[in-house]
């Protein structure tokens, strides 16, 4: 409990929490603020405009994640590790306080950049989409399993700079460009964390999309196929789940192991 | 209280950082470890403390196995190894509650203000990010000292500080070896022979000598004389002794004095002596070389 209380203040004593909380609030309302000062023209239902708004949801958090909780294990392969790995705590329980003060964090933005995205609709359509609720349930396991890989990231790298930069590029980067060569050759991208994430974006849908679609495409006498999968609402579910037991569990494996041969 | 190193190895890479290290300390008292740079000493402390684990055989503190129950043998130590920062984000009284909560021990704010006192830190409400080299390391003292251990694992604990600071850090441990166990490393050997009762010598990774620093200031004392001579300092028979093998090496501290050293056995002390009034003598004295003389001996 110790490490817990301190590690929530490291969250609430230094800056980076209260500059992210207010650049995700401004983000999300830069949207409304454009729709509705006529500047843009707004979506006919409500569905398109919360999907619009959580669109890039996974990136958002990812990056989000990254930069709040970015070093929250690589802090202790410098000179502040010479205390806390000194101390007689586990450091399975460092790592967990570390990874509960993240979570708890980045699902106050979250929640709160969802908040903006659902009131925002409500003011400008009376209504909100129908998953509204499942929409948060499923976001906050987002931030979960977005939390344990970025811990994981975080115990792989000795510099801070490097895993965030990493985290963000593997989600960002290599995670679309898997998803798009394997649309190419009909697989579906089930171990991917963005494509599980796509069940939130299809919880604003009037209704859940096909799990399979397939388009043929017919160009100069040649055909091509291409197959775009949508995840079940529960395999997404599942699918952050195994992000969030598997890469804190190798995270902890790493972290565990990991010797301090020299300050940085 | 007990610190053993049970045939301890270390391999950093291809480098064999310690080889076969073994003592035991026990008891209260400061136990001096002393090495050039690259000896193994702060690759011990890191083995005690859990930082590192070894190759091969053991470390254990009152009979717990560091590497096998980190937090059952970390209990009873409170370390400052390589360059320890207190919490950035925490004010100085807060990091000392939290080093005081993290080993479940209450301290009192009386308690906190004479340890505060003792060692002259910054206001409590200062942030730790704030504070110099210097003060960081007195607030990180302060932290051990809050957490009450018994043992105390200090590697190199006045480097980089002013003599004030130093002088500070000496005076904490003299007054801390009357009832802990310390193990303290350093480069600086008037601060060993200061504030520590035992010394184990440490090269290339092996033990090279222990005992404790009285026996080793004596052992290698004698291994020199100091000669003043009435008149210059006769070369040419010194260069006659060295070549009868009674003299090991000659220094030429002046004009008149002469430092010789030789294989330190009674006998030849004797003869020398002998030899060394016909040249003309005004004083023969056992040359006070203590500590050092030792470490330059063993280093070589």
């Amino acid at each position: 409990m110790t490490m817990v209380k301190a590690d929530m203040r490291f969250y609430l004593h230094t800056r980076r929490f209260k500059v992210i909380l207010p650049f995700y609030i401004i983000v999300a309302l830069l949207f409304p603020i454009l729709y509705g000062t006529n500047v843009l023209s707004k979506p006919l239902l409500v569905n398109d405009y919360t999907a619009s708004a959580f669109g890039e949801l996974v990136s958002f958090t990812v990056l989000l994640v990254a930069l709040l909780a970015g070093d929250s294990i690589s802090q202790d392969f410098g000179r502040q590790g010479f205390f806390t790995l000194t101390q007689p705590v586990r450091r399975s329980e460092i790592m967990l306080a570390r990874t509960f003060a993240a979570f708890v964090f980045s699902t106050v933005v979250m929640l709160v950049w969802i908040g903006i995205g659902l009131a925002t609709g409500f003011a400008f359509y009376g209504a909100v989409v129908a998953n509204w609720a499942l929409i948060l349930v499923t976001s906050v396991l987002l931030v979960g399993s977005v939390v344990s890989f970025v811990v994981l990231f975080s115990s792989l790298f000795k510099s801070p700079s490097i895993s965030i930069v990493i985290c963000v590029l593997v989600v960002w980067l290599v995670m679309p460009i898997i998803t798009g060569v394997l649309d190419l050759v009909g697989v579906e991208p089930w171990f991917l964390l963005t494509y599980a994430s796509d069940a939130i974006t299809n919880l604003t849908a009037v209704s859940y999309p096909q799990h399979f679609v397939s388009t043929s495409v017919t160009e100069g006498g040649t055909t091509i196929t291409v197959s775009a999968y949508t995840p079940y609402l529960w395999e997404g579910a599942l699918i952050m789940v195994a992000y969030l037991v598997i890469s804190l569990a190798l995270a902890w494996v790493v972290y565990s192991r990991k010797e301090l041969t020299e300050a940085s | 209280m007990e610190l053993v190193a049970d045939n301890l190895v270390k391999k950093l890479g291809k480098t064999m950082a310690l080889d076969g290290v073994s003592f035991k300390l026990e008891g209260k008292g400061c136990f001096g470890y002393l090495g050039p740079n690259g000896a193994g000493k702060t690759t011990t402390m890191k083995l005690f403390t859990n930082l590192l684990r070894p190759t091969k055989g053991r470390a254990t503190i009152d009979g717990i196995d560091v590497s096998r129950e980190p937090s059952t043998a970390l209990k009873s130590v409170g370390s400052l190894v390589e360059e320890p920062e207190p919490y950035n984000f925490m004010k100085v009284r807060e990091f000392m509650e939290f080093a005081a909560r993290i080993r479940e021990r209450n301290v009192d704010g009386a308690e906190m203000n004479r340890i505060s006192e003792r060692l002259n830190l910054p206001p409590p409400d200062s942030l730790c990010s704030k504070l110099s080299k210097g003060l960081k390391r007195r607030v990180f003292l302060a932290a051990l000292m809050v957490q009450g251990t018994d043992i105390f694992v200090l590697d190199e604990p006045t480097a980089g500080l002013d003599p004030a600071e130093s002088v500070v850090f000496r005076n904490i441990i003299l007054e801390l070896k009357k009832e802990k166990l310390i193990f303290l490393s350093s480069h600086l050997l008037f601060e060993v022979t200061q504030v520590c009762d035992s010394v184990i010598f440490l090269n290339k990774g092996k033990i090279v000598e222990t005992g404790s620093v009285e026996d080793l200031t004596r052992k290698y004392t004698s291994k020199a004389i100091r000669v003043e001579f009435t008149e210059r300092v006769p070369a040419a028979a010194i260069e006659r002794l060295k070549a009868e093998g009674l003299v090991t090496s000659a220094e030429i501290e002046g004009e008149r004095i002469c430092l010789l050293r030789f294989d330190g056995k009674e006998e030849t002390r004797r003869k020398l002596v002998d030899d060394l009034y016909p040249l003309g003598v005004r004083n023969i004295n056992d040359a006070q070389l203590g500590l050092e003389q030792a470490y330059m001996e063993l280093m070589k």
